[in-house]
């Protein structure tokens, strides 16, 4: 170990305290002045995956976006995904048409970009054209004049036939009588029928010629009768032979004219040769509309019913898209993804037909793009499933999830799936990237692309300059006034802030946004028609403000003494730790007191938070690694004969990370040498097995917390905080902490050992061992050290007399 | 029209005649409909064939079923349950066309020989109606073209019941929106038929007769296939006694003889 440095060498000089951005050399006095940038700042590697995803047309190169929320993904992608696009071909409309064979069975239907509307709006003329067609000629006089002769036929054989028969029964001297069930036979004299008696008077044979003769003629007149279906059928072909011809007639001339315009396209005109044949056998339905709309009856409904089968249902209609569809779904359920077949209740029943398929985000995104939100994916159930389905698939299949699930058994629509070509994007934290990559096989295979967008920007004039562009381009796509050079200069600053490192810039442009437009809103509160670096201070400071209230009653409980928290004077194993408190996106840091004993022991160093349960793995990494430095350097060749016990004071909650493992071995190196540690600094750091300390986390938060404590006391000048020397790069510190140190009132010291930290605190020399590993005795170390030999020692004797002591006592016994 | 509306405040009753040939619905609502417009109450006669309970009590009497062209064996007290049940069919069912129409409705059931019950009965009504027959074999009594006729036809011979039925025939015509074929054997009738009717909005055909007689219009008429057939009880045609068994057996449409 080397010597340490001294007190003046380790004090962080104020121009390192924050690193202020500096664009005096680009000449321009507003954010106006500046030329608007395209450029995806910092995101080079991001725009790269992105053009190579896009670029490749193989199966399951689909991409991941991935980057934390603020990044500006969703519109980088949807920006570049519209360019790209609007080169590519438009891709076809789709749409869904009555199946004849089977209903259940809807057929899809593929079109030219733009025509499927057109042949649903010439579907629905020609219908119309029917319904006022058909009735008329049905009703014509040439028609009923045809129908009209076959009937007469029909009638005029009836008739022929009848009177035949009648005649040659009255021939016979019998009568035939219609009953209401039919007909009866009698036996006739001078125009009227035998009665019984009459009857009876006549002889055998005249009885038996009467009986025979009505048998005989009976027998004809079943005959007769039997011929009547054969008739009646006959008529009834023939009357539909001619429905059929008149209706054929009538339909051809308009079902012509609709597929003359679709004659390039053979399974439309099929479809329109499947609706005409349709129409003709249904021709009746057609007459009906006439005779009800005759009657003054309600047609729509009717119509409705009837005539929807000739319908056609677009499910996407791209005559207005310009090159490839760029669609996003925000709420991708299942069914928004998928589509969807509805159902309208009728007297109590759910009732659906082709017309009443919907399209989903997979329909209007084929041919082009599709993007979605990782998060309300994986939240939306069955989404995720469906979405790799179609992938797989190449096509999308409707299908309701109570049939997916064969939750109903009851029949539905099974339309035809669509065949799918799409590149879905989806956007989301690494978190989940890495979760998917991890646990669902499939995903690799599916999202071959990962476009990792940067967090921050290595800060230099360069990008300083392009982040000075970006700024007035955001301001000006967001219609805010225009930002003075002060004002830009500090919201970089503020940027760095974000990242907690003054050689970076955050590439969060949500919250880069919502910094523009509340300084703008602070301008306008001031009547300025220019934001300055006072309008950005007031929405950061403002911001801050609203979030503070959580900080202001922690600070509280320490200034009113509820928490206990020195600021001054001096004491044995105790020290002033440093930890930061994250609420959302609001970070603040408090002091902690961490105290130490040191007894007698075997070597143990008790962490008191992990023995409750209350303290982090990486945290009792820390305590570890300390208790591993304490063994190296003081008790190499004897045991350590200590035990030693850990707290981090007043702490209710989880205390997690290794920042504080530096305080918790000066709070025991304290307690081991007895010398007191001044109260009125605080200190940060992790340390490894050598001593050395190393960065942490929210250091200027850190240093902020203590500060105010301290302010609030009343500032020394003895007062300040101890920070790793790797630290330094990353301070941005508050205006009024930078103040306070300039003037010598508070201090920041950077150090690279422990024995640098021991020095600062106790004022006393941290000693560096000779060539036997013997340190000045009243150095820190030699103190220490001594201590750990007198521990030592008391345990050799305490474990010899009692060893002895049991021996005799057997050796009196024998 | 001051004539027209004196010929329907004159016919008070319109007699209609059933019999065991059968009465479709669609005719009888026609029927219902004529009383309406002419404000008329109906009554309903059904005659009972005499000849037909006669034939019945023979000892070999049977029956030729129009359903089945099965024979079944038949009495007198068979024959008659059959009949009063048609008979109460019928009146059930003008009851009910008349109850929605509004119109007052009786019905009364007459025994004798069919034909010469029927001219006897409807001797003193002013209008009779013959409901319009369908197949004599049918047993359905369904008219399927029925709802495509939309003519009234009319014999007209120039008496005062001519011009009476010819009233009531352009009352009906214009109320249903109907073609009104006028059948007359007189030339001069017919020229002054034209010049008459030429104010009228409705479609109308003066059809001049080959011959004057019966079988002639019966067979002329045919092709206009009307719903309804109005005829002049003093005309020429109807004197002899044969014509009421062809008008009301030949005819496929409702005959209404106005006196």
């Amino acid at each position: 170990m080397t010597q340490p440095k001294s007190r003046d060498d380790l004090i962080v000089s104020s121009n390192k305290l924050y690193h202020a951005c500096d664009l005096s050399a680009l000449a321009f006095k507003t954010s106006d002045d500046l030329e608007v940038t395209s450029e995806h700042l910092g995101q080079s590697r991001a725009m790269e995956a992105l053009k190579f995803g896009i670029g490749m047309a193989h199966e399951g190169y689909n991409l991941y976006v991935l980057g934390s929320t603020g990044l500006g993904k969703h519109t980088t992608v949807k920006q570049l995904l519209e360019k790209e696009s609007s080169t590519a071909d438009i891709p076809p409309d789709w749409c869904y048409i009555n199946n004849f064979d089977e209903y259940h069975k809807p057929h899809c239907l593929q079109l030219p970009a733009g025509r499927a509307r057109k042949l649903q709006a010439d579907m629905e003329q020609l219908v119309d054209d029917i319904l006022v067609a058909i009735p008329t000629t049905f009703e014509s006089d040439e028609y009923r004049t045809q129908i009209q002769a076959i009937e007469d036929e029909f009638k005029e054989l009836e008739q022929k036939t009848f009177n035949e028969l009648s005649e040659k029964a009255d021939k016979q001297n019998i009568a035939m009588l219609r009953t209401p069930g039919g007909y009866t036979l009698g036996p006739i004299r001078n125009g009227e029928i035998l009665t019984p008696d009459e009857f009876e008077k006549l002889s055998e044979e005249e009885q038996e010629a009467i009986k025979s003769t009505i048998n005989e003629i009976e027998e004809d007149l079943k005959q007769v009768i039997r011929k009547i279906p054969v008739w009646q059928k006959e008529s009834r072909e023939r009357v539909k032979a001619l429905n059929r011809e008149v209706s054929e007639l009538t339909v051809d001339q308009f079902v012509e004219e609709v597929r003359r315009a679709y004659t390039d396209l053979s399974e439309v005109t099929r479809f329109i040769d499947t609706v005409k044949a349709d129409i003709i056998t249904n021709v009746d339905a057609f007459r009906k509309y006439g005779e009800q709309k005759k009657a003054g009856g309600n047609n729509q409904e009717l119509i409705k019913t009837l005539f929807s089968r000739y319908q056609v249902n677009v499910l996407v209609d791209n005559s207005e898209t310009e090159g490839a569809p760029v669609i996003y779904e925000d709420n991708p359920t299942y069914q928004n993804m998928v589509g969807r077949v509805e159902h309208v209740a009728q007297m109590g029943t759910l009732l659906t037909d082709f017309t009443m398929i919907k399209s989903g985000a997979f329909h209007r995104a084929n041919g082009g793009y599709l993007i979605l939100d990782v998060r309300k994916l994986l939240m939306s159930p069955f989404s995720w499933e469906g979405l790799k389905r179609v992938l797989r698939a190449g096509e999308v299949r409707i299908e309701s999830l109570e049939q997916m699930l064969s939750l109903v058994s009851t029949t539905s629509l099974q339309p035809d799936p669509i065949p799918i070509d799409v590149k879905v994007v989806l956007t989301g934290s690494r978190l989940l990237y890495y979760l998917l990559k991890e646990y669902d096989p499939e995903f690799g295979l599916l999202f071959k692309v990962a476009a990792d967008f940067a967090e921050d920007i290595t800060r230099d004039d360069k990008s300083s300059e392009l982040y000075a562009r970006m700024i007035a381009t955001l301001q000006r796509e967001n219609k805010l006034e225009p930002i003075d050079k002060s004002g830009i200069e500090r919201i970089i600053e503020h940027c760095s802030r974000l990242v907690d490192d003054g050689e970076k810039i955050s590439l969060h442009m949500g919250g880069l946004v919502d910094l523009l437009r509340e300084s703008d809103y602070w301008a306008k509160q001031s009547q300025r028609s220019t934001i300055t670096i006072d309008d950005v201070e007031s929405a950061i400071d403002k911001r801050r403000y609203r979030l503070d209230q959580i900080r202001e009653r922690v600070h509280e409980q320490v200034l009113r003494g509820t928490r206990l928290i020195d600021t001054e004077g001096e004491k044995v194993a105790q020290v002033n730790g440093l930890s930061v408190i994250q609420l959302g996106d609001h970070a603040f840091g408090q002091p902690s007191r961490i105290t130490a004993t040191a007894r007698l022991g075997t070597g143990k160093v008790i962490d008191i938070e992990r023995e409750v349960d209350l303290g982090g793995s990486i945290h009792s990494k820390g305590v570890m690694i300390l208790s591993a430095y304490l063994a190296n350097r003081y008790a190499k060749s004897q045991p350590l004969s200590l035990a030693a016990s850990l707290v981090f004071e007043q702490s209710y909650g989880m205390v997690e990370g290794d920042s504080a493992s530096a305080a918790e071995l000066c709070a025991l190196l304290s307690a081991l040498s007895e010398l007191p540690v001044k109260q009125g600094l605080a200190m940060t750091g992790s340390v490894n097995q050598h001593g050395e300390v190393q960065a942490i986390g929210g250091v200027n938060e850190k240093i902020e917390g203590f500060f105010d404590i301290c302010k609030a006391r009343g500032l020394n000048g003895e007062q300040g905080v101890i920070i790793p020397q790797s630290n330094i790069k990353h301070l941005m510190l508050r205006k009024d902490v930078r103040t306070a140190v300039d003037q010598g009132q508070f201090a920041i010291y950077a150090v690279s050992t422990i024995d640098e930290i021991m020095e600062l605190l106790t004022a006393t020399e941290a000693g560096v061992a000779d060539k036997t590993g013997n340190y000045p005795k009243q150095s820190v170390n030699g103190l220490v050290q001594q201590r750990m030999q007198k521990l030592t020692q008391l345990h050799q004797q305490y474990s010899k007399p009692e060893k002895t002591k049991g021996h005799d006592k057997a050796a009196k016994r024998k | 029209m001051t004539k027209l509306q004196n010929a329907n405040d004159k016919h008070e009753q319109i007699l209609v005649i059933f019999d065991t040939h059968h009465c479709s619905h669609v005719s009888l609502q026609s029927i219902i409909n004529l009383a309406s417009s002419l404000k008329a109450a109906i009554h309903g006669l059904y005659v009972e064939d005499a000849n037909v309970l006669n034939a019945a009590n023979l000892p070999f009497s049977r029956e030729v079923t129009l359903q089945t062209a099965k024979v079944r064996k038949t009495s007198a007290s068979s024959m008659e349950r059959e009949l009063r049940a048609y008979a109460d069919r019928v009146r059930d069912l003008l009851q009910q066309h008349a109850t929605t129409a509004r119109v007052t409705s009786s019905f009364s059931i007459i025994r004798g020989p069919r034909l010469a019950t029927i001219i006897r009965e409807s001797r003193d009504a002013r209008l009779v109606v013959f409901p319009a027959v369908s197949s004599k074999w049918s047993s359905t009594g369904t008219q399927n073209d029925y709802h495509l006729r939309n003519t009234i036809a009319l014999y007209y011979d120039g008496t005062d019941s001519a011009d009476s039925a010819l009233s009531i025939a352009t009352s009906i015509a214009n109320r249903d929106g109907a073609d009104l074929v006028v059948m007359t054997s007189e030339r001069a009738h017919a020229e002054k038929l034209r010049q008459g009717m030429q104010t009228q909005s409705l479609k109308v055909i003066v059809h001049s007769l080959k011959k004057q007689e019966l079988g002639t219009l019966l067979t002329e008429l045919s092709p206009y296939s009307p719903r309804l057939f109005v005829l002049p009880e003093s005309s020429q045609l109807v004197q002899n006694s044969d014509y009421l068994h062809r008008l009301v057996d030949h005819l496929h449409c409702d005959v209404l003889m106005v006196r």
